[in-house]
């Protein structure tokens, strides 16, 4: 249960960094 | 396919809540600061963290969690590990070691400490024995998940899993209103406050919400001290798990490195990944800030959780021994950490 999130966590993550690496992800303000 | 797309739509109307509870915090914040320097009036300076959470607190403690945000609030950990991830780009991989083996020995004195003292509480006010370990577990490592991971594996009985988180909960809820006054009383910085919120507070999310109440740096050292805490979650319930099988009162413990890998927190992986990827420098300034935005809020979400989680009512109904002992051991933990990161500030600082 908790591991299975723990992954996904970890998936999005790294999926949202290289998304923002490339340029496909615009500004995130805050 | 179905089920699982209804099991993520299930999700947004909780998800959304959380977003709005955060957002209007984010919001109050910004429009307090704002009317102030509009008009030149000196109003305290409430952090966003403060507000979301006291949301949280309205709704939960009044007209509760529709039934419909449920399953979406529950997430409110997800973004916390989501947050913690992400938070590793603003960490280079060398003060992670350097501050991470800091704070390992920290943990191992705090471990020691708070065993010894919950055990020997939970002695001295007749709780069963395997409470006693839950409350150790709950109180030495990180809280709720802790407590989670040493239930079956101690076969615990589910009163006393309540029990434990309970008090866990309401300590938790309570450090998040003492701990920034004592940290402003004592005029600690926001590195020596954050770590000693990662090591004092026992669930990640109220860690992280303590040390972000105090500031945002305060809070990325509360989450390193806390991870590095998690992080040694197998050890400690792999220890009890084979304490409580040498008594025979729970399963035999079969291959030791899997129960360890099982019980690893696998988030810490992906902190160390992105901290991997800005200590080569692979983002470049404006996108390790874009990270370090999604990393705020994800925790916007987490924040908002904290509030929405916390019943009083709820909390009201645990048993009063545990949460005395729970208090009490908590107390020691938190004394003697202040002392470690205080001293440690000020001989060797860091």
């Amino acid at each position: 249960m908790s591991i299975s999130r723990d992954w996904l966590a970890v998936l999005i993550a790294l999926a949202a960094s290289a998304l923002i690496w490339l340029g496909v992800l615009p500004h995130i303000p805050w | 396919m179905n089920s699982s797309s209804n099991g993520v739509l299930k999700l947004v109307p909780g998800v959304l809540l959380l977003a709005m509870l955060g957002f209007l915090g984010k919001l109050t914040e910004q429009s307090i600061t704002a009317y102030s320097k509009a008009n030149h009036v000196a109003l305290p300076n409430i952090e966003f963290v403060l507000w979301a959470i006291l949301y949280g607190l309205i709704i939960s403690n009044t007209i509760g969690i529709p039934k419909i945000c449920v399953p979406g609030v529950d997430t409110y950990e997800f973004f916390l590990k989501l947050g913690i991830v992400f938070l590793g780009v603003r960490f280079l991989l060398g003060d992670v070691m350097k501050l991470g083996s800091m704070s390992l020995l920290f943990v191992a004195i705090e471990l020691a400490v708070s065993i010894a003292l919950m055990t020997w509480l939970g002695s001295r006010f007749g709780l069963s024995p395997k409470l006693t370990s839950l409350l150790a577990i709950g109180s030495s490592i990180c809280g709720v998940s802790a407590i989670i991971a040493a239930k079956g594996a101690i076969d615990a009985e589910d009163e006393d899993v309540s029990y434990a988180i309970g008090a866990i909960l309401a300590l938790g809820a309570f450090s998040l209103f003492t701990f920034p006054a004592i940290g402003h009383a004592l005029g600690m910085s926001d590195r020596t406050f954050g770590l000693w919120a990662g090591l004092a507070v026992d669930n990640t999310a109220e860690a992280t919400a303590v040390g972000a109440l105090y500031s945002d740096t305060a809070a990325k050292f509360a989450v390193l001290a806390k991870t590095t805490r998690n992080a040694t979650i197998g050890f400690v319930v792999l220890a009890y798990a084979l304490y409580w099988a040498r008594k025979n009162q729970a399963k035999q413990v079969g291959n030791k490195v899997a129960f360890l890998w099982e019980k690893f927190p696998k988030f810490v992986l992906g902190f160390l990944l992105l901290s991997l990827a800005a200590t080569l420098g692979i983002f470049s300034k404006p996108q390790t800030a874009d990270i370090a935005n999604l990393s705020r809020w994800a925790f916007l979400l987490t924040f908002a959780g904290v509030g929405l989680r916390t019943n009083f009512r709820e909390l009201q109904k645990q048993g009063l021994r545990p949460l005395i002992v729970g208090a009490l051991g908590e107390l020691g933990v938190a004394v003697v950490t202040l002392a470690m990161v205080y001293g440690a500030d000020k001989t060797i600082g860091f």
